[in-house]
């Protein structure tokens, strides 16, 4: 843990990711995960291994919430089977420490990820922003999460499940090309939401057909009646994208377009 | 196509008794062994979490879940379970079919059902670590004592030993308590070799974290309900209660040291339970998974192709 120095987290994609300044990024990773062996690509990156006492008893202050409702609270055994050992949790920390030791090590943001059985893909989930700055500052710092984990962990994809109606889902085409695996993730809580699938930067992609064939708002009383029409269309074997909200979209109004078959 | 599984073992009582089922993202299905053991997994016993069909059940995979961890306070919110284990990972289990079981067995586990439906009574969840073949086995579930009457003993070691074979595991990790039965199970398949033994980061420090290398052998073995032999000349006790001893141990394996469970829990002198742990020489990594072998190679036998494998196989 010698040497970690601060600092200043570069521009993203989609621009304008906020937070800017000096910002210490951390991965709490087994020496088992495949993201662990990435570390000397990451030398700015604080790294703790949950294997080890000295490094977990730091572990505290970077939980996400593991007390209160069910629909947010990660048990903690749960971060540790699912993510920090075979996977990674991936965040900022809120100051930039210099060591595991450092009195005022709390994160900031944080993501789990725990790897899918296919190489280089990961799903990402429990995404938790600790920020009272305005709306815009916060919505950045939850992209930049993203995108930072998708960096650390090289994956070329990743699956995540947000509500229709987050920001995250609004934000995520700014990051890449975002497909929809599912309309309403079965099971996954009382609110619509989607299955998503982040496409990397450098990962070849689906090409998209416009115009959309779907535009609604998450807040809209037909929203169950689209996302059925949705779910069947994915479920017959079509696939959509989620096109980036252009800037005269009212309303949080998403449009959803239908991959070309050229691929 | 169906794959061969080299080793067959679908003679076992329960394999004979019970169904198979998988779930798994569609895309998932051309990695998996859709044959394990010696016994196929019907097509219509295989789910996918992500299409609406799979609802049901896996709303009885969370039931499954919550009937056996909820009383030792870990169960599984029903997100969680989409996130943790059936969007990332695959579950894999063996039920009956609910004509097939007593009405009051339905009851007691709260099941209403139309007699054709799979009832889950076990099940094995395991997300990757590296690939391939290296998975973080994290929920053996079994209804085997709440269902006496069912004479379903051993049925976790089966679940067990049919997931390995499904993810194609050579090599799987886990954690579990000093104090949890579960090690009676695990310990079946062959040392437990120690990672940490005391665990902080988990919720449970008591808790331990083991690498199982898996082989044929060693499953053929545990179905049959053999032990490995246990390595006596070093073989010390961990009283499950003994945090002083456990951290002892957890400060010598973080030394480099290399320690191992080398067999079940068992009563010590004051009736408490105990552990036996023992010097261990890892073997050298174990090989990466071999590719399915189809009889005659053709692809392995697949889900329907949904949008989101071909998402994931452009």
């Amino acid at each position: 843990m010698s040497g970690i120095r601060p600092v200043t987290a570069s521009p993203r994609p989609g621009g304008g990711v906020g937070a800017s300044g000096p910002l210490r990024r951390f991965v709490i990773a087994s020496q088992e995960s495949a993201v662990w062996h990435t570390r000397d690509f990451a030398p700015d990156v604080l790294w703790l291994d949950p294997l080890r006492t000295v490094d977990a008893a730091a572990l505290g202050p970077l939980q996400p919430p593991n007390e209160g409702p069910a629909d947010t609270a990660v048990p903690r055994w749960a971060v540790y089977d699912c993510a920090e050992v075979p996977g990674a949790v991936i965040g900022f920390l809120r100051t930039p420490v210099c060591s595991a030791d450092d009195p005022s090590l709390d994160f900031l943001s944080l993501v789990l990820a725990t790897p899918l059985a296919e190489p280089g893909a990961y799903h990402l989930y429990g995404l938790t922003v600790r920020s009272e700055g305005p709306e815009g500052e916060v919505q950045s710092l939850r992209l930049r999460t993203l995108w930072s984990a998708m960096d650390l962990l090289q994956a070329d994809r990743a699956t995540m499940v947000f509500p229709w109606s987050s920001p995250v889902v609004r934000g995520l085409p700014t990051l890449g090309t975002v497909e929809i695996l599912a309309a309403d993730t079965p099971l996954h809580g009382p609110v619509p939401a989607p299955t998503l699938m982040l496409y990397g930067a450098a990962t070849p992609s689906p090409r998209r057909l416009d115009p959309p064939a779907y535009r609604f708002s998450p807040d809209s009383p037909e929203l169950s009646a689209v996302l059925n029409r949705l779910r069947d269309s994915i479920e017959s074997g079509r696939r959509f994208l989620l096109r980036e909200p252009d800037a005269a979209s009212e309303g949080g109004t998403l449009a959803v377009c239908e991959v070309a078959h050229d691929l | 196509m169906i794959c061969d599984e080299p080793l067959d073992l679908s003679r076992h009582e329960l394999l004979q008794r019970l169904e198979p089922f998988v779930v798994a993202a569609s895309w998932r299905y051309p990695r998996l062994n859709l044959r394990p053991l010696g016994k196929l997994i019907p097509t219509a016993n295989r789910y996918d979490p992500l299409c609406s069909a799979s609802v049901r059940f896996l709303e009885r995979l969370v039931r499954l879940d919550r009937l056996t961890f909820g009383p030792e306070g870990m169960p599984m919110p029903e997100w969680l379970f989409v996130d943790g284990s059936a969007l990332p990972g695959v579950i894999s289990g063996l039920g009956l079919r609910a004509r097939e079981m007593p009405a009051a067995a339905l009851q007691h586990l709260g099941f209403s059902a139309w007699p054709e439906e799979l009832i889950p009574l076990a099940m094995y969840i395991a997300v990757p670590v590296r690939w391939p073949g290296v998975w973080y086995g994290h929920n053996l579930a079994s209804l085997n004592r709440l269902l006496p009457e069912l004479e379903l003993r051993g049925l976790a070691t089966v679940t067990k030993a049919l997931g390995l074979r499904v993810m194609r595991c050579v090599e799987q990790l886990g954690a579990t308590q000093w104090s949890s039965k579960a090690l009676h199970v695990h310990t079946h398949f062959g040392p437990l070799e120690l990672l940490t033994a005391w665990t902080p980061a988990h919720g449970n420090p008591a808790t331990l974290t083991y690498r199982l290398r898996v082989n044929d052998r060693a499953i053929a073995r545990a179905l049959s309900g053999e032990r490995p032999a246990p390595a006596a000349d070093e073989r010390f006790w961990i009283e499950a209660s003994d945090t002083s001893a456990i951290r002892a141990l957890e400060a010598r394996i973080e030394r480099g040291e290399h320690y191992a469970v080398v067999g079940p829990p068992q009563q010590g002198p004051g009736g408490a339970p105990r552990v036996p742990v023992a010097r261990f020489t890892p073997a050298p990594a174990a090989s990466a998974g071999a590719p399915a072998r189809c009889a005659d190679g053709s692809p392995p036998d697949r889900a329907p192709a949904s949008a989101a494998h071909r998402a994931l196989h452009p």
